[in-house]
């Protein structure tokens, strides 16, 4: 059977460099959508695709989205300053992966009301892999 | 302190008003991460980009704070709502502050 994961378990589960940067905020899972492949087999780049359903208007706009992969040396990847002017909040970019992970997207609004998804990826040829001999 | 990184941008040239048109830029740079080792085991010191703008007629449309988890070659893709003809301009920075520049017309119909 497969088991349906709460909201709240992700959030308990909320891994240290989000932790230190988040604190207590809340973070609902909703708006963001990742496109990683699950499979990457050389993780000195990975495509990454972000999008996060907003209007993009000067009221109700993303101002912020950030991309962490955890198990990395530095864990803060990318970060992503928008404003009402992008239209959209639709993001490409490539990033390093040092091992298989679930990697973190976290999104700010015009508010500072955060929103988050998480993807999993497997690398099968880690990137900067001398850090780890 | 400037730079002549090989880059390039990928956008349309004419839009209609408040279109949103996807701009994709591409800049020739290592983003060595500090995290390797030569041959010799010597530590290869870190050399990355930090930061991207992209400015429409001054006001900030988009950035980037980039990181040793970037890929090398740094590749973007994002949006901008057109409502006038007028230059988006672009630039990449360094660590040191070393900066590369790009721009690209925009004529809205």
């Amino acid at each position: 059977m497969l088991a349906v994961r709460p909201v709240c378990a992700q959030r308990a589960a909320l891994p240290e460099p989000l932790a230190e940067r988040y604190g207590q905020r809340p973070i609902a899972f909703e708006r963001v959508a990742i496109d990683l492949p699950p499979l990457a087999e050389n993780g000195n780049s990975v495509p990454i695709e972000v999008s996060v359903d907003s209007p993009m208007t000067p009221t109700d706009y993303i101002r912020r989205v950030d991309v962490y992969a955890p198990a990395n040396p530095v864990p803060h990847l990318i970060g992503f300053e928008l404003s009402p002017a992008a239209g959209r909040a639709h993001l490409e970019t490539r990033i390093r992966l040092a091992d298989s992970q679930q990697i973190w997207v976290v999104c700010e609004d015009q508010d500072g009301q955060l929103w988050a998804a998480v993807a999993d990826v497997v690398v099968t040829l880690a990137a900067c892999l001398d850090s780890f001999l | 302190m400037t730079s002549n990184l090989r880059t390039r941008i990928a956008a349309p040239d004419h839009a209609t008003a408040g279109e949103v048109i996807r701009i994709r830029t591409l800049i020739g740079h290592p983003m060595e991460s500090g995290f390797r080792r030569d041959a010799t085991g010597q530590a290869i010191a870190r050399d990355i980009l930090v930061r991207f703008e992209c400015r429409f007629e001054s006001a900030l449309v988009f950035a980037a704070d980039l990181a040793p988890g970037t890929a090398a070659n740094p590749y973007l893709s994002f949006h901008f709502r057109a409502e006038r003809s007028g230059t988006l301009a672009f630039v990449w920075r360094d660590q040191n502050g070393a900066e590369t520049r790009d721009q690209h017309a925009l004529v809205v119909e």
